[in-house]
């Protein structure tokens, strides 16, 4: 796999302001609260993290989907925030998603065949003729049946239809596509065969995801690297494999360790968490896991601690990781 | 052990199509006191109707249409709704996946637990503050006391669970249903409820039904195990022999079809086709359309659910030997 970046955010906060009242300024949420972020070319990045912890959000920023407060997307070199509606236009011909819930990510008043063939008139690609041939080909590659094009979404079941909406991120042949939780809606044995296909088209196309789900399981079997959302901010980046066997940030441990084991038999090693996230309103100020860490000191409170590279190649954002004083 | 609860031959059928496939069929089980029985299925296997079938809930468009349910030795199906609300909230109460939507939004949390202490519990009012005080401490809610005057809405979703935890163990039931209690929450929240109610029902020696389609939250929790498909039971087994030898093809494809968390990677089985619908099911075995190994006579009549050692059970004419399994 080469290292060359395909996409990257760069110091990316989006802060989007909570419903004004008669009692002061209105609060901001920090979403996403400044991220730097890479995406290599071939690889799936997978994104984790608990509700509210901004993962959905990056995702959509990174596809400018989401106009961000401050920082830069840069694909191929180009800064997506700062290009008009045509240019960008353009260029989102090759970043593409994938929603959680194909129920309610497809048209019901068009036939599936118009969903995919949408991507073609926007972009003012191909003749009639063209465009009935290109659906079809899309349709091959996720393994529907070219009549499929003729019928609506609701004749379809959870699975087929998240087939459908692959189809529709793949018709303009991208590059990158970002998968928000494009799982988590289906039965584990419908997952297994969306899974499957999805790794099977990365092989095909040289796709480059970006797979954003809560389920850890799914995660690690999927990506390459995996980041570790926390209150806005990268807290951990590192190899799939290393990521699972040594989380290093306190908060992974926690997180990895909730995980149901695959089997009664193994042991279970639990760090359970006291409370719950802090409102991304008021985060706190240092580090803003210290208040739920076991291993915070004073300091901790007070630094902002930035995500800083171990020697084994990992990232992580812990002052006590970074100077070698946290315990295993 | 006594059986808490019994189901036997249980049939639910749509009220207004008596004639069309069954919702459940045929589904006999028994929990004993101290034991959790985790119930496994997909979306449509009858997993959430079966719990409302025992706790006497079942909508209207749906009814028993045969079968024994005996709670504590008494027998309830067929009988008025009355015999039922008799053991509901005292014998036997029930957890919901999405605790939000089971609280009552403009009742403080306090009035929730106390309404069930003194209607069930006969206790007077300052009994009941008092007992609702130290559920909620036996659930674990930081500052119990100031959560007693909170509403729902104040709560985070895992509060919220444990809120429900709190009612439902109000009575002190000998029965507890969880229908996915954990799916909606996040999962270091995920973590902290399981632990949570595998803790209480150690202490107090519950039984307790937990209805789930993660095999994760099984492995963590479950004695015992039903698997359901398509409104059938499947395969019944100790939670081991479930992981270790499954016997029911389905239950086999099931589990390699999970991402492994612990294991190096490997290309994931999948069962080809979907759920059957629920008004056409296929007349025999419901998963052999999608059943590697299918043969003519699988599609005929329904396998019955045979022993193959003591506590384990399948409905498969090749776990049970009575066809060769193909090379």
């Amino acid at each position: 796999m080469s290292e060359t970046l395909l996409i990257e955010a760069r110091g990316v906060r989006k802060h989007f302001p909570v419903r004004t009242t008669s009692f002061g300024p209105a609060p901001l949420v920090r979403a996403v609260d400044g991220v730097d972020l890479g995406i290599r070319k071939g690889e799936t990045l997978g994104l984790v993290g608990e509700s509210g912890c901004g993962k959905s959000t990056l995702g959509r920023l990174f596809l400018r989907l989401l106009e961000p407060t401050s920082g830069e997307i840069l694909h191929k070199g180009i800064d997506l925030t700062s290009l008009r509606r045509k240019e960008l236009r353009v260029q989102r011909r090759d970043l593409q998603i994938i929603f959680q819930d194909p129920f309610g990510s497809l048209n019901p008043r068009k036939t599936v065949g118009a969903i995919i063939a949408e991507a073609y008139a926007i972009h003012g690609l191909g003749t009639r003729a063209e465009r009935v041939r290109w659906v079809a080909q899309t349709l091959d590659l996720v393994s529907l049946p070219r009549e499929a094009a003729q019928r609506y979404p609701h004749e379809f079941s959870g699975g087929q239809r998240q087939r459908i909406g692959i189809a529709r991120a793949l018709a303009l042949k991208p590059e990158f596509i970002v998968c928000d939780e494009a799982v988590s809606a289906l039965d584990v044995s419908v997952q297994s065969q969306i899974i499957n296909l999805m790794q099977d088209l990365q092989q095909e196309l040289g796709l480059t995801y970006l797979f954003i789900s809560h389920n850890l399981a799914v995660v690690r079997h999927i990506s390459t690297r995996i980041a570790v959302m926390y209150l806005g901010r990268i807290v951990e980046l590192a190899n799939a494999d290393a990521l699972f066997a040594r989380p290093v940030h306190p908060y992974t441990r926690a997180l990895l360790s909730a995980v149901p084991v695959s089997h009664p038999d193994l042991p279970r090693h639990r760090h359970i968490l006291r409370g719950d996230v802090p409102s991304a309103t008021a985060v706190p100020t240092g580090c803003r896991f210290a208040p739920r860490c076991a291993f915070a000191e004073p300091r901790c409170r007070e630094t902002d601690p930035a995500l800083a590279t171990l020697d084994d190649g990992r990232a992580v954002a812990c002052i006590r990781a970074a100077d070698g004083t946290l315990p295993d | 052990m006594t059986d808490v609860l019994a189901v036997e031959g249980l049939t639910v059928r749509l009220t207004a199509h008596p004639d069309r496939s069954s919702i459940l069929d045929d589904v006999s089980f028994s929990v004993a006191a101290g034991e959790v029985l985790g119930i496994v299925g997909e979306s449509g296997s009858g997993k959430s109707m079966l719990a409302l079938s025992v706790m006497g809930l079942l909508p209207p468009a749906l009814t028993i249409r045969a079968g024994r349910i005996a709670v504590l030795g008494d027998e309830l199906a067929g009988r008025s709704r009355q015999a039922w609300r008799a053991h509901r909230g005292r014998d036997m109460a029930m957890i919901f996946q999405e605790p939000m939507t089971s609280l009552n939004p403009v009742m403080r949390v306090g009035a929730q637990i106390t309404e069930v202490l003194r209607w069930r519990g006969g206790l007077g009012r300052s009994e009941a503050w008092q007992r609702a005080f130290e559920l909620l401490e036996q659930v674990e809610i930081p500052s119990p006391r100031s959560r007693l005057n909170a509403f729902p809405h104040e709560l985070s979703g895992g509060m919220r669970q444990r809120v429900m935890i709190a009612i439902a163990l109000a009575a002190s039931p000998k029965l507890l249903i969880a229908d996915e209690p954990s799916t909606a929450l996040d999962v270091t929240v995920q973590a902290q409820i399981l632990d949570l109610l595998r803790n209480l029902q150690r202490q107090s020696g519950l039984a307790m039904i937990l209805i789930t389609h993660d095999l994760g939250v099984i492995a963590e929790i479950a004695d015992r195990v039903m698997v359901l498909y398509a409104g059938r039971v499947a395969e019944t087994a100790p939670v081991r022999a479930i992981f270790n030898a499954p016997a029911h093809p389905y239950t086999q494809v099931l589990l390699g079809s999970i991402p492994d968390i612990d294991a190096p990677r490997s290309r994931l089985v999948t069962i080809p086709g979907t759920v059957p619908d629920a008004l056409h099911m296929p007349p025999g075995c419901r998963f052999a359309p999608r059943c590697r190994f299918r043969q003519p006579r699988c599609e005929h009549a329904p396998p019955a659910l045979r022993a193959l050692s003591t506590d384990h059970k399948a409905a498969c004419l090749y776990a049970s030997g009575e066809l060769a399994v193909p090379a």
